[in-house]
């Protein structure tokens, strides 16, 4: 198939949708059910058709149709076969495609899962869904055509294949788990937006509200951690977080989708806080597209650097329609999403979830405030400054400390109102143990932060414990049943609370981890084989280097031997100096690449990075980083993943 | 207004506030050894009015200027251009896999006696892949 | 070969599109509604009273909030089972 069939069902995508959006709102006029049956095919066309164009881009990039200028820019005719995939979402003008293509597997999914539920909102879901893919066909047909002819006056004989960074299987799945987190939002957007234009929700809608959150909160907590994961094991700066502004792009949407999914559950169980709730949901998505006009439009230095491109107004424009659209149908509503209950007591489960909610949206703030001021800075009085990690350290972590603490208390508190005496027995087995962890802390010799982040991190996991434990015990002396049936029973009929739960436990990991980098390490060194040098405790010796050539590169590999306390051995590292397109006369088109090699155990990493090999006196130069506890940030993030499968539950409502 | 919806109102207002005063608080650089907030100059500005504060630049490196020290591979000297100024710069330190000739480069230090001693170095992604087919193809043929 | 291909690809959409049309409009109405909502809405409203059941056993409600709240979600069950039973 060749790239004019792409471009032109496309644009069949495009006209349709326009189409079936106002066969909707006509049907929503007339109320002729055939118009609703045409209208939601229609849009059944635009999703398989925009699919169906991702599958010709991706068809063009595995055989390498130099024709069109997208392959000659990202891939080349010895890119492996998987990266000629991955290339889909390399540049621009493809990765928009793949984000509509993301939206219409998520849209295609809403159609047959509401065949006959929800069919008041129904007509309004897709017309909300339509307008944001009219967005992305418009960007793909017009604007960046995936499609474009490559425009030269000479044969093409070659493209120019893919940064070497992202041949790599992490970076090949990060983005896509990224984009089904960011795309993901759009689908709870719009059915909220649908409630709204309904004037009311029932329990169903918001069930079904919950559940999509659970989905797009799930891949965006897993792309977040798998990039920090790639960013750890690739770029050899040791760490796997510096609030870069795409970084920061992806964090805010998640700290608010993270309060949403707090705050849908108050809505479910006690119809509060509707207002609150649609804010919520139109700002996730609004800083989802607001994310990707940081890192598409050029305002933001970045080191992440796409190129600045025409799209950045656009986008912003598009942000801001969502916001003024959403916030004057809030308005427009607002007398019929008033409730007549109230928050009682600050020390009930209902606050407890207001309180994560506020700090969550703080959080967010400050992000974001770390991330534009420099824009806003630049506007207003043209300095331009830059706010680094250390800024959002800072700021960041006394409230990460307290939003820790409140992931203890909060499943502790009754709902309505937490009475004395039960706060007395949730509260004392946790605190007993939090009090108990004081001094080997302190004889740990852990300070400050530390002290606090760990000590509540063993007050929040005995509280998550007990939690487990009581209500294992109940289910017990209810049925009977041994403890192990009674565990499994027990959290597959209530996946979304102990699922959450889990979650909690994998954030605690995670704030464990975090700790670590106040003892981080590092030294920067020369040696020549046979010699050693000292980094704390460990030595390291450099026992030989190898050079290799490899089919796309020429490697040096250095044989490191470890060992501890004067001579316990403890292993052997092989960081490599890689120089790709090694081969190519034009002396600027080789790459270096350093490969670096880690020895991981729960309680520090060995991260050894190769910079440097001098020839002629045999000197391999080194940095060394000794980063404790990182390995917890990896292990939370399962444990979170692991719970939000649990929480998010696609089983069927049996009937 | 209820009673209990207006303590909850003040608090939090109380808890915005409280965020508000900390945040500028921490971004006016009175805590912590180092402010978190780095102006951002021009390779001109700084040599027409130079100061002794950490500062950041941005420019490319010029063609033909880097030089690394003999006895130890990690010291390097180079000049950043920009536009039509250029600076010597000191560093000491791992240079990135994509530090050669003409890289796009941010460097943040300290400017003292003329010369700009960085402490940290990092190089924008390789420019090449959004690159210009043209120079890209002349270069395939000359390998056929 | 490529004129082919577009054109199928449009027809192939157009049918696809304008089929519902020929069914007249009773049968397309009956595909709409049917009972399977308020089934879900039964079996969230039971899950409900599950769920608040383990809060109580837990001690995270009053013995007061858990009553009335229950002979609430009782009460909403009750009026979908007789809706749906007419």
């Amino acid at each position: 198939m060749t790239p004019i069939v792409g471009s032109i069902t496309l644009n069949l995508a495009f006209g349709f949708c326009i189409l079936s959006t106002f066969l909707f709102l006509i049907y929503q006029k007339k109320g002729d059910s055939r118009l609703y049956h045409v209208s939601r095919n229609m849009v059944i066309v635009v999703n398989v058709l925009s699919l169906l164009a991702t599958i010709i881009l991706i068809r063009l990039l595995v055989v390498s149709d130099l024709n069109v200028d997208y392959v000659a820019h990202y891939t080349s005719l010895e890119t492996p076969f998987f990266y000629k995939i991955t290339a889909l979402w390399a540049g621009q003008s493809g990765s928009l495609l793949f984000w509509q293509a993301v939206l219409s597997v998520y849209c295609l999914i809403v159609v047959f899962q509401n065949k006959s539920r929800h069919i008041r909102y129904m007509p309004w879901v897709f017309i909300s869904l339509n307008c944001v893919q009219l967005f992305f066909l418009c960007l793909t047909n017009f604007i960046t055509n995936p499609f474009k002819p490559t425009e030269t006056d000479f044969t093409l004989l070659n493209g120019l294949g893919l940064n070497p960074l992202l041949q790599n299987v992490t970076m090949a799945i990060h983005p896509p788990t990224l984009y089904l987190g960011f795309v993901g939002f759009t689908i709870p957007f719009a059915f909220v937006i649908a409630g709204l234009l309904n004037g009311n929700s029932n329990p169903l809608l918001l069930k079904t509200i919950r559940k999509w959150t659970h989905v797009a909160w799930f891949f965006l907590s897993c792309g977040i951690i798998l990039g920090g994961w790639w960013a750890y094991q690739e770029l050899g700066w040791g760490g796997y977080w510096a609030w870069d502004p795409v970084e920061n792009a992806s964090f805010m949407p998640w700290l608010t989708g993270t309060a949403f999914i707090h705050s849908i559950m108050i809505q479910e169980k006690k119809n509060m806080l509707r207002v609150w709730n649609v804010v919520l949901i139109t700002l996730t998505f609004a800083l989802t597209i607001f994310g990707t006009f940081l890192t598409r439009s050029g305002v933001m230095s970045s080191v992440h650097s796409f190129t600045a491109s025409s799209l950045g107004p656009l986008f912003l424009g598009f942000v801001i329609i969502i916001l003024v659209v959403s916030i004057s149908l809030l308005v427009y509503r607002l007398p019929k999403l008033k409730t007549s209950k109230r928050l009682e007591s600050i020390t009930s489960r209902e606050s407890g979830f207001l309180f994560n909610n506020v700090v969550f949206v703080v959080l967010c703030f400050t992000v974001f405030w770390g991330t534009v001021f420099p824009v806003i800075s630049e506007a207003v009085n043209g300095t331009k400054i830059t706010v680094g990690p250390p800024f959002f350290n800072q700021v960041n972590t006394p409230i990460g400390i307290f939003l820790l603490g409140l992931t203890g208390v909060g499943p502790l508190l009754a709902w309505r109102k937490t009475s004395l005496s039960n706060m007395k027995r949730n509260l004392l087995i946790p605190l007993l143990f939090m009090i108990i962890s004081f001094p080997i802390l302190w004889y740990l010799e852990y300070k400050n932060y530390v002290f606090i982040t760990l000590s509540l991190s063993v007050f929040v996991i005995s509280a998550i414990l007990t939690e487990f434990i009581r209500g294992i015990k109940i289910r017990k002396n209810k049925s009977g049943e041994t403890i192990l049936l009674s565990i499994i029973k027990m959290i597959s009929q209530n996946r979304s609370r102990y699922g959450g739960y889990i979650v909690h436990i994998g954030i605690v990991f995670m704030f464990v981890g975090f700790t670590g980098h106040a003892f981080d390490k590092e030294k920067e060194f020369g040696l020549s084989p046979g010699q050693s040098e000292l980094l704390g405790s460990y030595q390291f010796e450099l026992i030989e280097i190898e050079e290799i050539e490899r089919p796309n590169h020429l490697a040096w590999i250095a044989t490191l031997k470890v060992s501890e306390n004067q001579g316990k051995y403890l292993t052997h590292l092989y960081p490599e100096k890689r120089i790709y397109f090694h081969r190519s006369p034009d002396e600027s088109r080789r790459q270096p690449h350093s490969e670096l090699d880690i020895y991981s155990r729960l309680n520090r990493d060995i991260y050894s990075v190769f910079n440097a090999v001098d020839i002629e006196t045999n000197i391999a130069y080194f940095k060394i980083m000794i980063n404790p506890l990182v390995r917890w940030v990896w292990i939370g993030g399962c444990v979170l993943a692991i719970g939000a499968l649990i929480a998010f539950n696609p089983r069927r409502i049996q009937k | 207004m209820s009673p209990g919806r207006k303590k909850f109102t003040v608090m939090i207002c109380g808890i915005a506030c409280v965020i508000i005063f900390w945040v500028y608080w921490v971004s006016s650089g009175k805590i912590g050894d180092e402010s978190g907030l780095i102006q951002f100059l021009s390779v001109e500005q700084l040599k027409a009015h130079p100061i002794e504060k950490k500062v950041k630049l941005g420019g490319v490196v010029k063609t033909g200027s880097i030089r690394i020290s003999k006895k130890n591979k990690l010291d390097v000297e180079f000049l950043l251009k920009e536009g039509e100024n250029d600076l010597p710069i000191n560093y000491n330190g791992v240079r990135p896999d994509l530090f050669k000739d003409e890289a796009e480069v941010i460097v943040t230090g300290i400017y003292t006696d003329g010369v700009f001693q960085a402490e940290n170095l990092q190089t924008k992604c390789a420019s090449r892949y959004e690159g210009d087919l043209r120079t890209e193809a002349a270069y395939e043929l000359e390998k056929l | 070969m490529e004129i082919i291909f577009v054109i199928i690809i449009f027809t192939v959409s157009i049918i696809f599109i304008v089929q519902p049309l020929f069914l007249n409009d009773a049968q397309s109405e009956s595909k709409l509604f049917n009972s399977e909502s308020q089934l879900q809405e039964k079996s969230i409203l039971y899950k409900q009273i599950k769920e608040l059941e383990l809060d109580y056993d837990l001690g995270n409600i009053s013995k007061e909030d858990f009553k009335q709240i229950r002979s609430q979600l009782k009460k909403e069950v009750s009026i979908i089972i007789e809706t749906s039973s007419r």
